[in-house]
């Protein structure tokens, strides 16, 4: 294809040399910005899941990495299905599906009554101050601080023992053994971890739906509270429909990015009282850096990878879809 | 509340009785609301904060209470050493006591907490310089500039971030082992870059996306390239968003435990959380003093960095909503 203006009309000489150049040189231009990112992807992740993943969850691992792994074909996969680990397996799924539908709605409707509560004046009486946004960066406490740290730090607060107050406060509630506490006792150890999990990571949602309460005319509020709407009835018929698609979106993020963490079970309970909070993401790091059978873990990582696939693919289609 | 005066005349006085109710209560709910919220927000690092400055024994008796000092007055000139740890640790039968600042040196000298700050800190950096320069190239192209298989390619890309890092843990271990990069700053930028790098693409994607259209176009006009229009027009006027992601990126590092822990056996060249996880093992709870100071150290440098990134990232966002308005 060669240069044509604007006009139409072919341009001459050098500038259209340089234009037919440029031209043909503009599809590709998009792919040498790219460049850096590919090449970076594909040592670090493309290749890497391809030829140590994939492979490997075919091959039994040797911790000598001189010697070869040898081949076992779908031995691992079979360890998941039918053999020894069946039972963990299948337990752990029901523990991650169920970690799932309890933090992520936790997450939300704590998030969404922060960034409700943040969306509100908070002067100082009398002075006039602003102080909102003090509070605000306050609310991030717990999204700042390393998952390590706030699951280290909310199970010993879980003991049953002088230290432990969220235990000394709950056990006025509930009937919670002393012998062990929140952390390893069967339902409690559950609602520990997920305490931690949402404080840990609620600001992210908090941080988007604070921009969407923004974002919302206040004329809205002003004319509907004219019209004799209480406050519940704004937020249901101003506040959610406004949210709505940001509240999808964020939802299935959540989703997706708390699938496979296992930092906060691991630092709370350890994934216990037996295997009550070991999540798939915390088996995987288990079996395959506490055992060193890194084969079955891959094999366990592969089958989790292509289950949460359709997951990312929806994602990725809701981020695209407007463009 | 405001006196009868003119403003008040749009007041429909019919409802009137309905709305007083609200407008009564709701400045007393919105700080009751606020101070529930900020406890259960502040009490894991009011509890760190306020344990690691006492001694076992006070733990023991009031886990929530302020450090207070348990032996005989001494003259304010004698507390200062204490409180800055120079002395190690309060007089002999008195193990229940305030400690000062005791437990932060000893964290800081004997676990060795600086040179993790120091490996965290190379660490981070070095992830944030890669995966904000890559991203900021590639966030580009995807944003503004037209190619073959755009989209399957910005799904590889992004896809890397949405992938669970346990499952990116076995290939890059095995990978690493295999290219002997183990325990070097090295092999674990590169191995945080797998999960920031397309971070940082999706956030700055959104943010070119938001730059007006024809910014390129005049800059074209003006008789620039069009690599410089991208170098002179659009760098310029995204450097407080790529300051933010380069700050996230920087807090994803400093955050990460799973690939530290692997890529790191070796505990000078490990990163932080790692470090804090191996405190439960190295001090029994009898000494959870130091178990409380190292987490703490840990919490407050990022929540500090966020308190900061909080009205940076709005800036960065609202400038580039400024060129468009």
């Amino acid at each position: 294809m060669s240069a044509i203006d604007q006009i139409g009309r072919r341009r001459e000489g050098i500038g259209g040399i340089v234009d037919s150049v440029l031209e043909e040189y503009g599809s590709v231009q998009g792919l040498l910005f790219l460049l850096p990112t590919l090449v970076l992807l594909t040592g670090i992740v493309f290749y890497p899941m391809i030829q140590n993943g994939l492979l490997l969850s075919l091959r039994d691992y040797t911790l000598n990495p001189a010697a070869p792994d040898p081949f076992v074909g779908l031995a691992n996969y079979e360890y998941w299905f039918f053999g020894a680990g069946q039972a963990l397996f299948l337990f752990s799924i029901k523990v991650t599906i169920l970690y799932e539908l309890l933090v992520v709605p936790f997450d939300l409707v704590v998030a969404l009554g922060a960034a409700l509560l943040m969306n509100e004046r908070f002067q100082l009486p009398g002075l006039g101050i602003e102080t909102r946004a003090f509070w605000r960066g306050l609310m991030l406490a717990g999204y700042a601080s390393p998952a390590i740290a706030a699951g280290l730090t909310w199970g010993i607060m879980q003991q049953a023992a002088e230290y432990g107050i969220v235990y000394q406060f709950l056990t006025q509630f509930f009937d919670i053994p002393a012998s062990g506490g929140i952390v390893s006792n069967k339902p409690w150890a559950f609602w520990g971890v997920v305490i931690a999990k949402v404080w840990r990571d609620f600001g992210f949602m908090y941080i988007v739906f604070l921009a969407g309460v923004q974002s919302i005319p206040s004329a809205l509020y002003e004319i509907s509270k004219v019209d004799g709407a209480n406050p519940i009835q704004r937020f249901r018929y101003i506040t959610l429909p406004h949210l709505r698609t940001v509240i999808v979106t964020v939802v299935m993020i959540r989703t997706v990015f708390t699938v496979g963490k296992l930092a906060i079970p691991l630092a709370t309970t350890q994934g216990g009282p037996v295997n009550y909070t070991r999540v798939l993401g915390l088996v995987i790091y288990d079996v395959g850096f506490g055992e060193w059978a890194l084969g079955r873990a891959a094999a366990l990582g592969m089958m989790f990878a292509v289950s949460i696939i359709p997951l990312i693919l929806l994602w990725v289609k809701t981020e695209t879809e407007d463009y | 509340m405001a006196t009868k005066s003119g403003a008040d005349d749009f007041t429909f006085e019919r409802s009137g009785s309905k709305y007083n109710w609200e407008d009564h209560y709701k400045p007393v709910l919105k700080y009751v609301f606020l101070i529930v919220f900020l406890s259960w927000i502040l009490l894991p690092v009011y509890y760190t904060g306020v344990n690691s400055m006492k001694g076992p024994g006070q733990i023991f008796k009031t886990a929530m209470g302020i450090p207070y000092l348990t032996f005989d007055p001494l003259p304010f000139g004698a507390l200062i050493p204490i409180l800055l740890g120079e002395v190690p640790l309060v007089p002999a039968g008195s193990s229940g006591s305030f400690t000062g600042l005791s437990a932060w040196r000893t964290m800081w000298e004997a676990f060795p907490f600086v040179e993790y700050m120091v490996a965290t800190t190379v660490v981070s950096v070095g992830t944030a310089g890669l995966a904000t320069v890559a991203a900021v190239f590639s966030a580009y192209a995807f944003a503004r500039l037209d190619f073959p298989a755009k989209t399957p390619l910005f799904i590889l890309s992004v896809m890397g971030f949405t992938f669970p890092i346990v499952l990116l843990a076995i290939p890059i271990f095995v990978l690493m082992q295999q290219l002997s990069l183990l325990n070097t700053y090295l092999g674990m930028i590169l191995a945080f870059t797998a999960f920031t790098l397309p971070y940082n693409i999706w956030l700055l994607r959104g943010f070119f996306e938001d730059l007006p259209d024809n910014l390129e176009e005049s800059a074209r006009v003006d008789g620039c390239t069009q690599i410089g229009a991208f170098f002179r027009v659009i760098l310029p006027l995204s450097r407080p968003a790529i300051a933010s992601v380069f700050l996230l990126a920087f807090l994803l590092a400093w955050h990460n435990y799973l690939m530290a822990f692997i890529l790191g056996s070796d505990p000078l060249h490990t990163t932080l959380a790692p470090a804090i996880l191996q405190l439960r093992g190295t001090f029994f709870v009898k000494n959870l003093h130091y178990i409380m100071a190292g987490t703490f150290l840990s919490m407050f440098v990022p929540i500090l960095m966020y308190m900061y990134l909080q009205t940076h990232l709005v800036e960065g966002l609202s400038s580039g909503g400024g060129v468009k308005g």
